[in-house]
């Protein structure tokens, strides 16, 4: 159910690949184009996510949008799992956010 | 001297043609018109007057009427040199005007372009007459959502900030900007390239980090905003911070 709900986020116009990695940075499920190795890019991601929840003391249910020159990248931090897409730059950023909320929900009630 | 003292002679062309020569030499040019035009009414199959008339006119630049007149000669001498060097004069004349325009309307739409595009940098980047960066910042904190404008330089040092919030400029600007860094680095091993912009959606509020090579511009707003809403606003706001500073 897991990978079908990632795959189910790649399927959508302009999201290159969805990582669903745990707070430590360990994969859990991943689905699409390889930039690199997808154990330092969920390494990477959560340390961002680690980042952001030490300097300003939040712990979880937080997003961050980078916005770079060749993709965009969005990452939501949960309580037990973070959920990192890849898009390309051109992206209506409103529609995905919209749409990984929802999956973020069915990833809750599945983790 | 005047035309109706000439009136007894106007059976003569060539005396009407030399008076209208003597109006010339002294610069009477529309009395020589006038003469002419009486000259043609009463010899109306000579050609003589007609050139003249048409010469005088293609001197003051009334190439319609030279053209009018000119026509007029050739239908009385189809096959006359000077009537048909003064129209062929006419028409490259009239050929370099539409060529002359051709280009001034070339040229003006090329300054036209400039001026638009100039126009619109200017706007990208207009400072109001006597704006300062605080005052910018003000500006933005007017907008219903937005509570806070933080202006720190590429190593985090405060440069300047509004906040509606009790939080601490300093140490919030270093703690924004050294996170906004560390994204910067983590995108590069990523290989999406340089970051521009950031948005954190956090439990108490929104945070946007717009990032230059010697700035990092932040804007705290409330949880409830909507981020799209805001981008062009705070993109103006950057725009006009860098301007003010004179920074890349």
């Amino acid at each position: 159910m897991i990978k079908k709900i990632i795959q189910g986020i790649v399927s959508m116009d302009g999201i290159l690949s969805c990582y669903l990695v745990d707070r430590e940075g360990e994969i859990v499920e991943y689905v699409g184009e390889n930039k690199l190795d997808e154990s330092v890019a969920s390494a990477i991601i959560a340390s961002i996510s680690q980042e952001l929840s030490t300097q300003m003391n939040i712990k979880d249910n937080f997003s961050i949008i980078i916005m770079a020159e060749e993709n965009n990248l969005f990452i939501i931090t949960q309580s037990n799992f973070i959920l990192a897409v890849f898009t390309n730059p051109k992206i209506d950023t409103g529609k995905i956010r919209f749409e990984l909320r929802k999956s973020v929900k069915a990833l809750s009630e599945e983790l | 001297m005047n035309e109706e003292g000439l009136r007894p002679d106007v059976n003569s062309l060539d005396v009407l043609i030399s008076l209208a020569d003597l109006y010339i030499e002294n610069g009477l040019f529309d009395e020589a018109k006038d003469l002419l035009k009486t000259a043609i009414k009463e010899n109306n199959e000579m050609i003589k007057p007609y050139c003249k008339l048409g010469k005088i006119y293609i001197s003051q630049g009334e190439e319609n009427e030279a053209f009018a007149v000119l026509k007029e000669a050739l239908k009385i001498s189809p096959e006359n040199k000077e009537v048909n060097k003064l129209l062929n004069s006419l028409k490259v004349r009239e050929v370099e005007v539409v060529e002359e325009e051709k280009e001034i309307e070339k040229t003006d739409k090329i300054e036209k372009k400039k001026e638009e595009k100039g126009r619109k940098k200017e706007k990208a980047i207009k400072l109001e007459p006597g704006s300062t960066l605080g005052e910018i910042l003000k500006n933005l904190l007017k907008i219903k959502g937005i509570i806070g404008a933080i202006v720190v330089d590429d190593i985090g040092a405060l440069i300047d900030a509004q906040l509606e919030l009790p939080v601490e400029q300093e140490s919030t600007g270093a703690i924004i900007s050294s996170i906004y860094d560390k994204i910067g680095y983590s995108a590069l091993d990523l290989k999406t390239g340089r970051v521009s912009k950031v948005f954190f959606e956090l439990p108490g509020g929104n945070i946007v980090v717009l990032g230059s090579k010697f700035l990092r511009f932040i804007v705290l707003t409330t949880k409830n905003v909507l981020l799209g809403g805001l981008e062009d606003i705070v993109m103006e706001a950057f725009s006009k911070t860098i301007a003010f500073l004179g920074v890349e």
